[in-house]
């Protein structure tokens, strides 16, 4: 059951909400009818009604028409939240990558219908053979599905998607969401550490022996290539063959220029960088040294890329000094780290406010691509200087921490040589002294809205649609973009986005979206062409109507890769106009 | 590199499987230098050199060894599987230290011995060993651990290697045994798949409390989990175990979580629900149908259903119980237990209880159970009543409760001060309680000076479990009379029981000596073990009693005892392949034959050299 709970994080719905007679009781009526990705009625699945943040939960199960009545429902708002194994778990009205599905609210004598459509899941099995050419037993196979989170598109391991082969080497996925999955399998046969623990002089070359294979096909991760299944489909056969690999490990000697005297103001760490698009994910990420003769030493390295940062700081002898570190196999690798050696970014802080004034209350943040920055950067202000040291060599988006109490703040700009980078990343690289970066936050009474409400077509529901509001410049379509938006509609058919920085945007109904994929560039473009234009000045709230200017049935599939969309779903993208 | 000794062929305690057809050859080539230790020498001390091979190779596939060479002995054998004799490749092999066995230079290895991966001829070979006190374990993806010396399909321990400078021991066979699997579906009561049910296989273990090694996880008598392998989405489910007796069942219970699918006869109030179901569809234990399966079996359509049932509420009174109780439900034989409510004036609920059969247990309390200190909150009133819950529920049941017993006595002792002696501990430990004082909780006794007093006790089989308050001390001893009270299990009543006489003291019986083989030389594997003369004494023997002990033999040859409860005492030096069914009686028949008798008096000791008899051609 693990399992389960663990998929309903990312559940998402497509659903048919009808608004029936009111009547006239105590408390209101709510009646859920649960089916699956064909229309087909689900019995015996467990309906719970979570009133948010989980004060209470009330469960009902499904009869064999997939209904089930909810008498005397407190108008309370809550999420409506389906469960049965070999189905989909699904949160009602979570779409397009939100996070967190529909309130529902029934008032008093009133009644409601709700349909929630919850898909089948998916079915990957196949076979593990081992290097020896036998079925391996207990291997460990991994399925990962490509996933785009906010424009950025990677290899997902949400959902604790591992099993072990059975004793014939056969192994089986199910309960997979619609996408497309890279399958590998692993079996460990000789950990590092154990040669570790048993080295006693460091003299002898350490080893890590292990197998691992994935699915035909996969031969570079960047293909975003795989298995691909719809909704309730069966893919068998995807075979394993896996390989002994006998890698050595090597061992990585850091010397400190300067090292601190006091051993509780110092601090070494070495980071290994990870691909997000990567299919073996075995290494461990950070590790910490041993002291050996006066050097830091890091041993069992797997080949790849490392970071290494030594924080003086706290000892008042300079700042970061860092080292950024290729392994290719065995052996000693030297590294020298000497104060103020690491990369840096630093610049000015200004406030636009009607105070003007810089408090150390703000605090930025650097959001690495690599997610490293919790390794090393400090970030400090003083008399609205700021400064990040000890960056690891990354692409990082600037991001405000913390704000002045009692207002609400955003990041306006973020200068970098004279040119706008707010919506693009920073790239830092290895010693690089990044200077006189401007940022400018701003009060959020600077933001604009975007409002209005929307013509769904009939036979849809505002639950199964959403709005997508983006840039019309492209430049800005980046992962993380705080431009393009996405939010759910109303019962009333209206919507609203808060928090839009000024500029010129498009903004699209988009019907049936993937149930659980976050926008990406491709859903972008094939917005685009129908999208209607709106112009959102500073702090201006702009209300539109989005209604249907075309029919046109479009795949919405993630880019790349491609997940067929459930069949009795068709996305549908309608044009939209400012009204 | 060291020169190996060319020694003569000794006697060798671990055998492999007979899996080849003239039989494993174990060599041992002993330097004459090992030959000249003696009963007494330290280890350090007996002409064994002290090398610490730090060295400690690190070893890859194909079996070789990396490190630099240093003195050492040498290692070396072939994994099999144990079914076929067929060498497997792709198994580590660990050289581990025999943790029974004090071993100076082992431990003086960085990190332990190396690992070495077999390749396809399943050899193996440890180089540069530093002398010592070994076992070689084997793991392999599918297969249950291994090593050598475990003969047994279904378990046995590991055989204990010793090794000195310069020695080799070769041709040890390492038996791997093909898990057993047993596979089927699950289907709900409509015959659709049950998906994501999981099933507990629990295996009947021997009993062999006191070796508890991965060889043989469980120590208690009796039936242990072994797996629980869950259904998929055709409601399949796959479990690979180790050959032996298995239960097999769908429990939902306190005792395992399991998803419970929505029975199809579920309504709006939830008045039906799944309940636990041995294989072979029985919801009681003793009904169930065991599963035999030998390595590397394969048993299909171990199928199961699921059985839903309505439920049903329960309530009543009880009468005469204390303010503060607790009402329970459980079903014999399994593992389900329900908590009811308890309200203001006795009044009692129990809501959604599956149809069937129950027993209704009530415990009333002084104090609340679980504010107050255990062991102070004895239960002062209590009942057991047998009721059968049908689909319209029991209600105005009327519960009386009955007193519990107290057992008391005095607690004396030769040597230890009154303060002393008042901070003795002693439990009452039901005897079904298989690991005897082992995992006893703190005692419901109330020690007072020299008395004790344990109320709350109800009636049933016991063992006092008596913990002395200084260390070292002798086994603390109770006797009613001439009665054993802490190694023989005792009937409670309704009665209670005085009169009890509690002995502690802190001179403690010590005993030891040397152990050889059957050829006269010192043994270096193997057991000692020491158990009463009074065969009456063997039957179900308490795990952690004090008139059992079971020590291996030393690197050097020498065994030392425990301290044991005084008495007249069977001793013998046993193998390790005969310890795998220790202690139970058929053993300590056979080995009383051999045993030699001695006494041990309160605070004596005893030198006593044993001999292990010659391993029988199997």
């Amino acid at each position: 059951m693990t399992r389960l709970r663990y998929w309903a994080i990312i559940v998402a719905v497509t659903a048919v909400v009808h608004v029936q007679a009111v009547r006239d009781t105590g408390g209101g009526d709510l009646c859920v009818t649960v089916v699956d990705q064909d229309g087909t009625p689900v019995p015996r699945a467990r309906v719970y009604l979570d009133v948010r943040p989980y004060a209470s939960t009330v469960e009902k199960s499904t009869d064999d028409d997939g209904r089930v009545d909810f008498a005397g429902v407190p108008s309370t708002p809550f999420e409506i939240r389906v469960e049965k194994p070999a189905y989909i778990d699904t949160v009602y009205g979570r779409l397009l990558g939100l996070d967190r599905g529909r309130l529902v609210a029934v008032a008093a004598g009133q009644r409601r219908a709700v349909v929630v459509t919850m898909p089948r899941g998916a079915v990957i099995a196949g076979m593990v053979m081992n290097a020896d050419g036998e079925p391996a037993a207990a291997a460990t196979v991994t399925a990962r599905r490509w996933r785009s989170e906010e424009g950025r598109t990677v290899l997902s391991d949400l959902g604790g998607l591992t099993v072990q082969s059975d004793p014939f080497g056969r192994y089986r996925f199910f309960e997979l969401r619609s996408g497309t999955y890279v399958v590998t399998a692993s079996a460990e046969a000789l950990w590092a550490d154990e040669g570790a623990r048993r080295l006693g002089d460091g003299s002898a070359a350490l080893v890590r022996v292990d197998e691992f294979g994935s699915m035909p096909g996969v031969v570079d991760a960047n293909q975003r290539n795989g298995v691909t299944v719809g909704a309730g489909e069966r893919h068998e056969g995807v075979n394993i063959v896996m390989k002994r690999r006998v890698r050595q490990m090597a061992t990585i000697e850091a010397s400190v220029d300067q090292p601190c005297d006091d051993e509780v103001g110092q601090s070494l760490m070495l980071v290994q960088y990870r691909d997000p698009a990567g299919v073996d994910e075995s290494s461990d990420r950070r590790m910490w040294p041993t002291q050996e003769n006066g050097r830091f030493v890091f041993r069992n390295l797997l080949p790849g890329r490392y970071f290494a940062s030594y924080d003086y700081s706290g000892c008042g002898k300079g700042r970061s000094g860092d080292a950024l570190v290729e392994i290719q196999g065995a052996g000693v690798v030297p590294i020298s780290l000497t104060p103020n050696s690491s990369a840096s970014v630093s610049g000015k802080l200004v406030v636009e406010s009607p105070q003007g004034v810089v408090t150390p209350r703000i605090r930025l943040d650097l959001d690495g691509e690599h997610s490293l920055n919790d390794a090393g950067p400090s970030f400090r202000i003083q008399d609205g200087a700021f400064d990040f040291i000890g960056v690891a060599p990354d692409r990082y988006v600037i991001g405000l921490l913390e704000s002045i109490a009692g207002t609400s703040w955003h990041i306006r700009s973020v200068v970098v040589d004279g040119a706008e980078t707010i919506d693009g990343a920073l790239e830092v690289r290895a010693g690089q002294q990044i200077r006189d970066v401007i940022v400018t936050v701003a009060d959020n009474r600077r933001l604009a809205t975007l409002a209005g409400d929307v013509e769904l077509p009939v036979g849809v529901s505002a639950a199964s649609a959403v709005v997508v509001a983006f840039p019309s410049d492209r430049r800005y379509w980046t992962p993380g973009s705080r431009r393009v938006r996405v939010t759910l509609i109303d019962d009333d058919k209206s919507f609203k986005i808060a928090g839009l920085p000024e500029g010129k945007y498009l903004a699209a109904l988009v019907i049936n979206p993937p149930v659980d994929q976050g926008w990406d560039v491709a859903l972008l473009e094939r917005l685009e062409p129908g999208a209607g234009v709106v112009e959102l000045g500073p702090g201006q709230i702009t209300t539109v109507r989005l209604e249907r200017r075309r029919s046109a049935t479009q795949s919405l599939r993630a880019n790349p890769p491609t997940p067929r969309p459930p069949r009795a779903s068709s996305p549908q993208t309608d044009a939209s106009r400012p009204r | 590199m060291g020169q190996r000794s060319k020694g003569s062929v000794q006697g060798f305690v671990g055998f492999g499987p007979k899996v080849q057809g003239s039989g494993p050859k174990v060599l041992r080539k002993v330097r004459p230098a090992l030959r000249s230790n003696h009963m007494g020498a330290g280890y350090a001390g007996a002409g064994w050199p002290m090398v610490l091979a730090l060295s400690a190779s690190v070893f890859v596939a194909p079996a070789i060894s990396a490190g630099p060479f240093r003195s050492g002995g040498r290692i070396a054998g072939t994994v099999v599987d144990g079914t076929t004799g067929r060498p497997l490749a792709g198994v580590i092999v660990k050289l581990a230290i025999d943790q029974d066995k004090w071993c100076e230079p082992c431990l003086a290895m960085a990190g332990g011995p190396p690992n070495v991966l077999t390749v396809a001829d399943g050899k193996f070979a440890f180089e540069n060993v530093a002398p010592g006190a070994y076992q070689v374990k084997a793991s392999k993806a599918g297969y249950p651990a291994g090593a050598f010396g475990v003969r047994r399909t279904a378990g046995g321990y590991p055989a204990g290697i010793g090794i000195g400078d310069n020695d080799a021991i070769e041709g040890l066979i390492v038996p791997l045994y093909r898990p057993a699997i047993i596979h089927g579906t699950v289907v709900d009561e409509l015959g659709a798949p049950a998906v994501n049910v999981c099933l507990t296989f629990e295996r009947q273990t021997p009993g062999t409390s006191w070796l508890n090694s991965d060889y043989e996880d469980y120590a208690e008598r009796g039936w242990e989990p072994e797996t629980r392998p869950c259904t998929d989405d055709r409601g399949q489910y796959v479990a690979m175990v180790r050959a032996g007796e298995y239960l097999g069942s769908i429990a939902f219970d306190s005792r395992y979580e399991n998803y419970q699918p929505v029975p199809a006869a579920r309504n709006d109030d939830a008045s039906a629900t799944y309940v636990t179901t041995f294989y072979p569809g029985v919801r009681n234990r003793d009904l169930a149908t065991p599963i035999v399966v030998g390595a590397g079996e394969d048993r299909p359509a171990v199928d199961f259903r699921l059985v839903a049932v309505p439920t049903a509420s329960v309530s009543g009174t009880l009468i005469s119980a204390t303010a503060i109780s607790s009402v329970s439900l459980t079903i014999p034989g399994t593992a389900y237990r329900q908590e009811g409510i308890v309200r203001t004036g006795g009044h009692f609920t129990f809501t959604r209880v599956p149809v069937g059969q129950y027993v209704l247990e009530v415990a009333s309390f002084g104090n609340h159970p679980f504010v107050n200190i255990p062991g102070r909150d004895p239960v002062l009133g209590w009942s057991a009543t047998a009721i059968s819950v049908g689909p319209s529920g029991v209600s105005d049941l009327s519960i009386a409760t009955q007193r519990t017993s107290t057992i008391s006595g005095v607690i004396q002792s030769p040597d230890l001060t009154p303060a002393e002696i008042s901070h003795t501990i002693i439990a009452v430990v039901s005897a079904g309680n298989v690991l005897g004082c082992v995992r006893a909780l703190a005692g419901n006794e109330d020690v007072t000076g020299d008395r004790f007093s344990a109320p709350g006790v109800k009636p049933g089989k016991y063992r006092l479990c008596v913990w002395p308050p200084t260390h070292p001390a002798s086994p603390g001893e109770a006797v009613l009379g001439t009665r054993d009270l802490v190694n023989v299990p005792f009937e409670v009543g309704a009665e209670d029981i005085s009169g009890v006489v509690v002995t502690v003291s802190r001179r403690t019986t010590a005993g030891g000596g040397v152990v050889r083989n059957h050829l006269g030389k010192l043994a270096r594997e193997g057991w000692v073990v020491a158990f009463p003369q009074d065969p009456a004494a063997w039957i179900d023997p308490p795990p952690g009693g004090s008139r059992f002990a079971a020590v291996r033999v030393a690197v050097n040859g020498t065994y030392e005892l425990p301290a044991l409860a005084s008495g007249g005492y069977m001793l013998a030096a046993v193998s390790d392949d005969e310890m795998n069914i220790w202690p139970t009686r058929p053993m300590l028949t056979v080995i009383a034959a051999r045993a030699d008798r001695v006494q041990l008096n309160p605070g004596g000791s005893i030198t006593k050299d044993v001999t292990m008899r010659a391993r029988e051609p199997r």
